[in-house]
């Protein structure tokens, strides 16, 4: 279409993915080809087959919880089949069977195929080397068939995670007190396969029974009403919110777009992931009593902890209303009321954000003060800044798809966007401490943030003086499904 | 109330809008109707400054509406799903159209009697996101969220498509009213000659991007419309079969 650019635009962004993914195949076939030196070093004094054979439990559960997360459902692409004359046994069967491109299912050509093949038929029969590959590949398939059956009746919800983790902690350290250990049933089954290579009939029986299971499962299922999931309004978190709607224009805008954030997948997984994640980036910090001398970790923490929603959020800030743009465009809405209740939504949730990580205290109180600092920093410089760059994402991102692995709507903007943000304030930082002292450092930083709070009516105005400047591409680049 | 000078839209170097000059008076009721592809959204998101023209001004009340944004205090509009918000439940958003346009929750509340039998009781208290209505209800939701608000200035496109009949009819007397009522300049797009004839004072024909008929209806304009579109038909049909 002529007034697509689509391709183009995304062609940058692809190439570097692509990188990435190559990357990290060569990272994993690299694993691979010296498993045995690995399982060598690791230094168990016992052979690498019986190290690995430990292990190989553990290796399938994690797979499995990635593919919880990341793995998609294959459904979309059968609703216009459905009134072909194409008959309900080969759509599901067609259904199965595209599950089985998930890269995860070629993981273990990369990781155990060169130890089967190199190391194996060295101590034992090629046809027991053999029969132990085969034995991985058919879990790995009933670890991909398992997954798609449980995924076709529920989705990832907050207490799943939770669920999951708990039983995680709970596995793991049963495993270290000796009460009940996986590797010990791990050894002992593939064990057990290297000696009498038939045990390889039980992986293929679980993987042909999740298979069947998922093939009955979708033939009885094939009806459009079930590919779709409806969500039924829900009347919580926002409905509290609802307060808002006295304080004028402004607290509907942000009352809406409250809604906004928890009720898509795309944004609700935004908010489960990112603001756990970032709030616990200081334990992996701060516990090692090195980074507590080296004032420029710390800083960069101190942006991170409290500018986490900041940042995940303000990026995409005025993508995620990229579905009804135009409403907003044409409704009764001055662009500046607009950008300042974008301004609340980001600095609010910053602000609370940051009493969370109070309890950081506890590894100093130069910790605190570190955070309180950039902590104004964020409101003052950052946030600001982020309302200044929304003007140069112009992709339209569907909010009904997870994020994961989900590129859709990211242009290659959103890493540049990334530099000022978490750059800025350390190539500033590390000026200062150039020239005075780490405290004096750290309350120049803090008065540069208050600034930008004094003046963030400007910022602001500034800010939307330039997108009205950019907003027939921004909006045209929305548009663009 | 409205007027256009020379505005002109290219997109990768076709000409899809090229209207030299259009006055449309307050209180008159305008219909666009066009073949696919003849300019008429295009048009009406030149008006409501969603895409830049490539010469030429739209002014609303003598202001270029480029330059300021006072028009959308007193124009409505629905042209398309990029209007609705489809996370929220009907209700959510005539509240929030309402707060927008500074309406209480009780003023709101007074429309939905008004919009009751447009509404057919498949609207409201349905526990139902916007996005999983159907496409006829959705346009009910946007249609009624433009008019909600008494604009001076409606504009809508395609009003009467994916409605079923006793909502055209009933939209039909709804637009009626409204114009009358209130003086409101109302600019309706179509395909459809009959709905389109029965509503608007004036009929608009584009072709192309130009403007080649500017009619008052009258008895007659019906059977003219139908005359020009059926030769264009059969113009078409011929070169198929060529």
């Amino acid at each position: 279409m002529f007034r697509s650019s689509f391709w183009q635009k995304n062609l940058v962004l692809n190439i570097v993915i692509g990188i990435f993914l190559l990357l990290m195949l060569t990272e994993i076939l690299f694993i691979g080809l010296f498993l045995e030196q690995i399982l060598l070093k690791s230094g168990n004094n016992v052979t690498p087959e019986i190290a690995l054979n430990q292990w190989l439990i553990y290796y399938f559960l994690i797979v499995f919880m990635i593919r919880f997360f990341i793995q998609e459902l294959p459904t979309m692409e059968i609703s216009p089949l459905l009134h072909l004359p194409v008959d309900r046994r080969r759509i599901s069967l067609f259904l199965n069977y595209r599950s089985l491109l998930s890269f995860f299912n070629f993981l273990p050509f990369l990781l155990f195929l060169p130890f089967a093949i190199q190391y194996l038929p060295a101590h034992y029969s090629a046809f027991t080397a053999f029969s132990w590959f085969l034995a991985l590949f058919f879990f790995e398939m009933s670890s991909n068939f398992l997954l798609i059956r449980i995924k076709r009746k529920s989705t990832v919800t907050p207490s799943i995670i939770l669920i999951l983790i708990a039983i995680a902690i709970v596995v793991l350290l049963l495993g270290k007190y000796d009460v009940f250990s996986l590797s010990v049933i791990s050894g002992w089954y593939f064990g057990s396969l290297l000696l009498q290579p038939v045990w390889v009939i039980f992986p293929i029986a679980t993987a042909g029974f999740f298979f069947w299971e998922n093939f009955r499962y979708t033939r009885n299922h094939l009806y459009l009403e079930n590919l779709t999931k409806k969500a039924k309004p829900t009347e919580n978190l926002s409905s509290h919110l609802a307060g808002l709607e006295n304080r004028g224009k402004i607290g509907a805008l942000i009352l809406q777009e409250v809604k906004l954030l928890l009720r898509n997948k795309r944004s609700k997984q935004m908010l489960m992931f990112s603001i756990p994640l970032l709030l616990l980036y200081g334990l992996f910090f701060y516990p090692d009593a090195k980074n507590l001398t080296r004032f420029i970790i710390l800083d960069f923490v101190g942006v991170f902890i409290s500018g986490g929603f900041l940042i995940a959020y303000g990026q995409y800030i005025l993508a995620w209303e990229s579905c009804h743009f135009d409403f907003i465009l044409a409704s009764n809405i001055q662009t500046e009321e607009f950008f300042r209740a974008k301004y609340y939504l980001m600095t609010i949730p910053t602000f609370l954000l940051f009493l969370l990580t109070i309890p950081y205290v506890y590894f100093g109180i130069n910790i605190l003060f570190i955070n309180f600092v950039f902590l104004f920093y964020n409101l003052g410089v950052n946030a600001p800044l982020l309302l200044f760059m929304a003007s140069f994402n112009r992709k339209r991102m569907e909010l009904d798809r997870g994020q994961m692995m989900n590129h859709q709507g990211i242009g290659i903007n959103n890493f540049l966007n990334i530099i000022p943000i978490l750059l800025f304030p350390i190539l500033l930082s590390l000026l200062l401490n150039a020239f005075f002292s780490n405290t004096v450092s750290l309350w120049i930083i803090f008065g540069i943030g208050i600034m930008g709070i004094i003046l963030h009516r400007q910022f602001i105005n500034l800010a939307a003086s330039f997108f009205k400047k950019n907003r027939y591409k921004i909006a045209s680049g929305y548009r663009n499904t | 109330m409205i007027k256009v000078n020379n505005l002109k839209k290219i997109y990768g170097g076709q000409t899809v809008l090229n209207v030299p000059t259009i006055t449309i008076g307050k209180g008159e009721s305008f219909g666009l109707v066009g073949n696919n592809g003849a300019g008429k959204t295009t048009f009406f998101r030149l008006i409501l400054d969603l895409i830049r023209a490539d010469s030429g001004e739209v002014l609303s009340k003598e202001k270029d509406v480029t330059k300021t944004e006072d028009w959308k205090l007193y124009t409505g509009s629905y042209l398309d799903e990029g209007f609705l918000i489809d996370y929220l439940s009907p209700e959510e958003y005539f509240n929030f159209v309402g707060k927008l346009n500074g309406l209480s929750r009780g003023e709101v509340e007074q429309f939905f009697e008004i919009f009751k039998e447009f509404f057919n009781n498949e609207i409201l208290s349905k526990k139902k996101y916007i996005r999983d209505l159907s496409k006829g209800n959705q346009k009910k939701v946007g249609i009624t969220a433009a008019l909600m608000t008494k604009p001076e200035i409606l504009i809508l496109d395609e009003p009467f498509s994916n409605i079923d009949p006793s909502s055209q009819f009933q939209l039909k007397k709804i637009l009626k009213g409204y114009q009358q009522e209130n003086q409101m300049t109302m600019l309706i797009s179509s395909h459809d000659l009959n709905h389109v004839t029965e509503v608007c004072q004036r009929i608009v024909v584009l072709h192309e991007g130009e403007v080649v008929h500017d009619l008052q209806t009258n008895e007659n304009t019906l059977k003219e419309l139908e005359a020009y579109f059926a030769v264009k038909g059969e113009g078409k049909g011929m070169m198929n079969d060529e």
